[in-house]
């Protein structure tokens, strides 16, 4: 950042974490939430900072690794002297994180989708949670091609646990899951051909994935070189994005499903200039997606809510953070004050040739955040 | 004494003893060390010396007392939030400590050079008792995780058993209990498996 930028701020800057993957399995996402950190830091400080300071990231590197996510998190908050962190992808990391925050009373911004089931008040969850994604996806997948269902995911507690909770939506609306495998986080090519020729044996109606990372380019890539069809058997993921689908090849990619409160492709003028600014900072051929915006739209609710608290100790911060609403690029979003976790908008969207997001169904406002799917039981 | 007043004295020390304890003692010594060693030693706990301290405490011990030094925490086999062991720092009596520095240590007890042999004692006793709290709400916490999550499933199993037997609510969750008990595994694996056959018979 140039000084000329830094003209006109006043004392000492606010000094915060960011806790990204930017090498290893996980950078292809994680990358893309650092920058959707950065440019929202960088927007902030341009309009003159909070109350007159800027905002300064102190950036680390976890490169996919947990135990690097714990260390890096326990010296941001010792050493560092910090007290709010930016960061996390997968939930293994965010578990990892957990208690460091808490014993240490930090605040994590946490920009993903997760599978629920948990609540730290130490953490603000911007991501959806299941009955935010899952739900609306299980729904659109039986209406729209049937209830054989198989499963393929990362051996890791997201993918289990995500897959526990689908398996109770098909079941409750009368299907099938035909077939369930894991494969390594770090996985390799030829470690998808057996689950294809699986897959070919049962012939689902849709393939459930929540393979994460740089195995995601993989599972897609091998499912066209098997000659599936998207258009009768769809990959349907909660966390394939904008950023995997450019990785694939928009060809490999193209007709396969996602779920997700964003899509670069959605129609409003906050999301055009999103984009817009996205693109200049980080170049023309790059596409946003549901990562990069929650990352983006939780540093400013930080900002706003820091405006209003005028310190970063996590025990005043955090009620002016509960309650807080954005007028995000998704749309509005809100922080509900009961669990700490976001009201986010429920979409289904299509991959195109040109690798956005067609967006074939979305909700009529924000969905109300039910991580512990307590609402969802009355339907069971 | 009466015998009721015996128990509950008994009690008082059962919760506060460092009986079986395996301690580490990680300090300089001085005059009075022999002394406040000796006290902890009267407690029944197992106590281990390492002196100057390692580069990384090893796991397996229950309590350490360790000196203060600039970036103690470094040395902690733990990261905060996952202590593995009760931790009590011994200041100096210089009273050159950095507050940054004990606060990123997360110790259960600080006690201040000069201290007397029943100060440690009780600081040690303290950091005992506190951290067998935190470990007892640590696993409530884990275990009212794992409810949570399961309680849908047994939901869903008394369903399918009340749709297939006909049985009422409170007959398929008996049914779902002795099933539990004649396996000897948990109500949620027998719910598990109830849904499992019921999704293959579809």
């Amino acid at each position: 950042m140039s000084h000329r930028k830094n003209d006109g701020l006043l004392g000492e800057p606010w000094r915060v974490g960011v806790l990204f993957s930017r090498s290893g399995f996980m950078a292809l996402i994680e990358e893309t939430q650092y920058r959707g950190t950065m440019i929202a830091i960088e927007e902030i400080n341009a309009r003159g900072g909070v109350n007159g300071r800027e905002i300064v990231p102190v950036v680390y590197d976890p490169a996919s690794d947990n135990a690097l996510f714990r260390s890096q998190a326990r010296r941001m908050l010792t050493e560092e002297g910090l007290s709010t962190i930016f960061g996390c992808y997968t939930s293994s990391s965010r578990k990892s994180v957990l208690p460091v925050v808490e014993r240490l009373n930090g605040l994590l911004w946490y920009p993903t989708l997760y599978e629920g089931f948990e609540f730290s008040p130490n953490i603000i969850y911007t991501g959806a949670a299941p009955n935010q994604n899952s739900m609306a996806l299980c729904e659109y997948l039986v209406e729209n091609y049937g209830s054989r269902f198989y499963f393929v995911g990362s051996d890791y507690v997201y993918p289990r646990e995500s897959n526990r909770i689908m398996r109770e939506l098909v079941a409750e609306r009368g299907g099938q899951v035909v077939g369930e495998r894991y494969v390594p986080l770090n996985a390799r090519r030829q470690d998808f051909f057996a689950v294809m020729h699986d897959i070919k044996r049962q012939m689902p109606d849709v393939i459930f994935s929540t393979v994460v990372g740089s195995a995601t380019v993989l599972l897609y890539q091998t499912y066209h070189d098997f000659g599936l069809n998207p258009a009768n058997m769809p990959i349907a993921s909660l966390t394939t994005t904008e950023a995997e689908i450019r990785a694939m090849g928009c060809d490999v990619g193209e007709g396969h499903l996602t779920a997700a409160p964003y899509f670069q492709s959605i129609s409003n003028s906050r999301n055009d200039n999103f984009v817009r600014r996205y693109r200049a900072r980080y170049g023309e051929d790059e596409a946003t997606n549901m990562c990069v915006e929650a990352a983006y739209f939780q540093v400013h609710m930080f900002a706003r809510a820091l405006e209003c608290a005028n310190t970063l100790d996590t025990d005043v911060l955090r009620p002016m953070v509960l309650g807080q609403s954005f007028e995000a690029p998704q749309g509005e979003v809100r922080i509900d004050p009961k669990c700490s976790h976001t009201n986010v908008w429920s979409r289904i969207g299509r991959a195109t040739r040109s690798g956005q997001f067609e967006i074939l169904r979305q909700s009529l406002s924000p969905v109300l955040a039910d991580p512990y799917l307590i609402a969802a039981r009355a339907a069971v | 004494m009466s015998r009721t007043a015996g128990r509950e004295a008994d009690t008082r020390k059962r919760r506060v003893d460092l009986s079986g304890a395996r301690v580490v003692v990680c300090a300089e010594t001085d005059s009075h060390f022999e002394t406040w060693m000796r006290e902890l030693r009267r407690q029944r706990a197992e106590v281990t010396l390492i002196w100057p301290p390692p580069r990384r405490f090893q796991d397996g011990m229950d309590l350490l007392i360790c000196e203060y030094f600039p970036k103690v925490a470094e040395v902690l086999p733990w990261e905060p939030g996952e202590a593995g062991a009760a931790l009590v720092l011994l200041l100096p009596q210089s009273g050159l400590h950095d507050p940054a520095e004990i606060a990123a240590a997360a110790p259960h007890g600080v006690v201040s050079r000069p201290f007397t042999a029943p100060a440690v004692v009780a600081a040690a006793q303290v950091a005992w008792s506190q951290f067998r709290y935190e470990q007892r709400l640590r696993e409530r916490i884990a275990q009212l995780d794992e409810n949570l999550r399961s309680i849908r499933f047994v939901e869903r199993a008394k369903l399918i058993l009340m749709a297939e037997k006909g049985m009422t609510e409170p007959a398929a969750y008996r049914h779902l209990r002795e099933m539990a008990m004649q396996q000897r595994v948990s109500v949620v694996e027998v719910a598990d498996a109830v849904i499992r056959r019921s999704e293959l018979t579809l």
